[in-house]
């Protein structure tokens, strides 16, 4: 591959400068107040060949499918379980199960219709699949802003070289929402409000994809379907919510009561299928760090194939064949709480202290529930340019999924580097910055 | 068989007018093979838009709202409802769940030691806690957990429920939350069911016995949260009274 990049290099900081002025920011809750943060785009660009794209593309429409399956089968018929391939305790008691979707049938048996799934690449070349994102993946807004800046600042970097287009994700969301929709009302995006993290991706998405954004009491219930009150209180009728509210807030009269960011009775509408939900409510169940260990399992189980992508090497203390070994490896491994997320509770055997050791051991044998360990992966560092000097730290890759009628994965994807050269951790909850990623045309 | 005379009454006061006002309610009694609703009628005021569907749990609801300014909701809920011995058939609900602690059923300690079978066991946790709880109506919310009763050792019948769903589920017994009438006047009253292997039996810890008859039951869940006869939410900054108002007296 020949890749000229130069120009875009040199052109790193006007990028940064053009993005703060488009307020591409994220916000950080920390110690209870709210800062918005600019989030750093570094201009060399993370490159995926055509070949190693096509392996990827393929192993995420398989995984994504089967993970749609597996969610399905949870609120319906559960053969999953009942044939053994995963323990029921994993199913029921994770906080994501929520037995009032039981039953609940979306449209197109889709769940997950946008799935985030956070890759990295080992040096060897080999691709690990770290975590599944199927709420509310947030992320690809700061990819296709970043393109669209630096074709504007750079045209001349994308004549050069033949990178796969990328501004089709807002067609992809658009053409999704549609068919879920069903010509039954507007299409909305529903955003907590502008206190919300990932604010400016909710503003951008709507303005790219044509659909309303919807704040907080702009919805509400009649005679069981959704509408949404315009500023002169006349109403709308919705037919999909792409909504970027958690689930345990979206319906205070079935789950977190002093919610006011949801719509109250939107789940009754739902059920009886007079509104989509984008993504579905419950699909928590399915990205649980420790139904993650079933993933590939999954995809042998519904859809009779190898999985083309590789989990990172995981072991259950649930089993007590992998407790014994993580109990022998611990100070190699990484521990994860399977119930936190955004990069916390995350644990590397390694920097912990003699007495830090002994404890997580103990907390391991007595609710080995709530672990899973893994084999730390030597992944690949990425080149970044600090001060006009190139410095190497990890990254990862979230790679977006769409489903609809059809499954297809955004030929790009969101590049995160970790905040220090030598830490692991690459949640943009935890600092750090970003890179375009180019998929290489053929 | 026994019949009985049910009404229900609420009556929702808003300090100022609320633009929006939506409601779940779960306020009719249940048909299972113990129980049979002969007669029911409905009346609510303002007209709110209302329909009528079930729960995860098989249960009643009602639920809709206004969206046009007003300040008083209210609804009567009446009818006869015919009752057999208290023994619910078991239609393939989901045991795990009832055997999972929820928030506000788990407990860390283990303060009692039971006999084996689940029948003896749910006796001697009514009599333990007939002897260690104090009824005392101002003591608890609807949101205290079963371990800080435990630790107050007061409570009302949520709470008396609600620890002893937390001790059978210590003891692997699937265990529910049950709301419904108690014959007499007042307010709704909250019971236990507890599975034997076969059936739901019905235990009321409040007033440390097994049910066989005089209960009419409205709704069951894993706990309180699962099941409120009534759950509303409004906009706008008005405070809410409620008052409530049950009777059920025998035929």
């Amino acid at each position: 591959m020949n890749i000229r990049i130069n120009e875009l290099v040199d052109s790193c900081n006007t990028v940064n400068k053009w993005m703060e002025r488009f307020g591409v920011r994220f916000g950080v809750y920390k110690h209870g107040v709210f800062n918005e943060q600019l989030f750093p785009f570094d201009s060399i660009p993370r490159i995926i060949s055509s070949e190693d794209w096509a392996y990827l593309e393929r192993g995420l429409k398989q995984r994504v499918t089967a993970l749609n399956k597996f969610l399905w089968d949870v609120y319906h018929d559960k053969r999953i379980i009942k044939d053994g391939v995963v323990p029921k305790e994993f199913v029921y008691s994770s906080k994501g199960y929520i037995p009032e979707c039981e039953g609940i049938s979306p449209k197109s048996g889709v769940y997950a219709h946008i799935a985030g799934i956070d890759l990295v690449e080992g040096k060897d070349g080999q691709w690990y699949v770290l975590e599944d994102n199927l709420r509310i993946p947030s992320g690809a807004s700061y990819p296709m802003i970043a393109r669209e800046i630096t074709r504007k600042v750079s045209p001349q970097t994308f004549a050069w070289n033949n990178v796969a287009e990328n501004r089709d994700y807002a067609k992809l969301l658009a053409t999704m929402m549609a068919e879920m929709n069903d010509g039954r009302g507007i299409s909305v995006i529903l955003t907590p409000g502008r206190y919300n993290s990932a604010y400016f991706e909710h503003s951008y998405f709507a303005e790219k994809t044509g659909a309303t954004l919807a704040y907080p009491g702009d919805l509400f219930v009649e005679d069981n379907k959704v509408y949404y009150a315009g500023i002169y209180k006349e109403k709308t009728r919705v037919g999909s919510i792409y909504r970027r509210v958690s689930d345990e807030f979206m319906d205070p009269l079935l789950f977190e009561a002093s919610s006011l960011l949801g719509i109250p009775n939107v789940m009754q509408a739902y059920k009886a299928g007079n509104v989509a939900l984008i993504n579905a409510i419950g699909n928590g169940v399915a990205d649980d760090k420790g139904i993650y260990y079933f993933v590939p399992k999954m995809v042998e189980y519904y859809l009779g194939e190898k999985p083309i992508l590789q989990n990172a090497p995981t072991y259950l203390p649930y089993f007590e064949k992998d407790c014994d070994y993580v109990l022998k490896n611990i100070q190699r491994l990484v521990i994860k709480d399977v119930s936190e997320a955004g990069g916390y509770g995350v644990v590397f055997g390694k920097d912990l202290s003699g007495k830090e050791l002994e404890d997580l051991t103990e907390l391991v044998r007595t609710e080995p529930r709530r672990w899973i360990a893994q084999e730390v992966i030597d992944f690949k560092d990425l080149e970044i340019l600090e001060n006009d000097e190139t410095v190497w730290h990890k990254a990862d890759l979230r790679a977006f999924v769409v489903s609809g009628k059809d499954v297809q994965v955004w030929k790009s994807g969101l590049t995160r580097f970790s905040r220090n050269p030598d830490s692991f951790v690459v949640n943009s909850s935890q600092g750090g910055g970003f890179k375009d990623t180019w998929v290489m045309g053929s | 068989m026994k019949r009985y005379l049910y009404n229900y009454q609420t009556i929702v006061e808003f300090s100022e007018p609320v633009p929006l006002h939506a409601v779940m309610l779960r306020c009719q009694p249940i048909n299972n093979a113990c129980q049979m609703v002969e007669q029911e009628h409905l009346v609510l005021s303002p007209d709110y838009w209302l329909q009528a569907g079930q729960d995860v749990y098989y249960n009643r609801i009602l639920f809709g709202g206004a969206n046009e300014p007003h300040s008083v909701f209210s609804y009567v809920s009446t009818g006869i409802v015919a009752t057999d011995t208290y023994v619910v058939k078991y239609c393939g609900e989901n045991l795990f769940l009832f055997q999972q602690p929820t928030p506000l059923t788990v407990i860390s300690d283990r303060v009692l030691t039971l006999r084996k079978n689940c029948i003896e066991a749910s006796y001697d946790i009514c009599q333990w806690l007939n002897e260690n709880i104090e009824y005392q109506p101002q003591a608890t919310t609807v949101d205290t957990t079963a371990a800080e009763v435990l630790k107050s050792r007061q409570g009302v019948c949520q709470d008396f429920a609600h620890l002893m769903i937390a001790f059978c589920r210590q003891q692997g017994i699937p265990a529910r939350y049950v709301n419904g009438f108690l014959e007499g006047e007042g307010e709704t009253h909250a019971w236990v069911e507890i599975f034997d292997g076969y059936n739901w039996l019905g235990f009321d810890p409040t007033h440390n016995r097994c049910i066989t008859d005089g209960y009419v039951k409205i709704a069951h869940g894993r706990d309180a949260a699962d099941c409120p006869v009534s759950r509303g939410m409004y906009t706008g900054s008005a405070q809410q009274k409620t008052m409530i108002h049950v009777t059920l007296h025998q035929l």
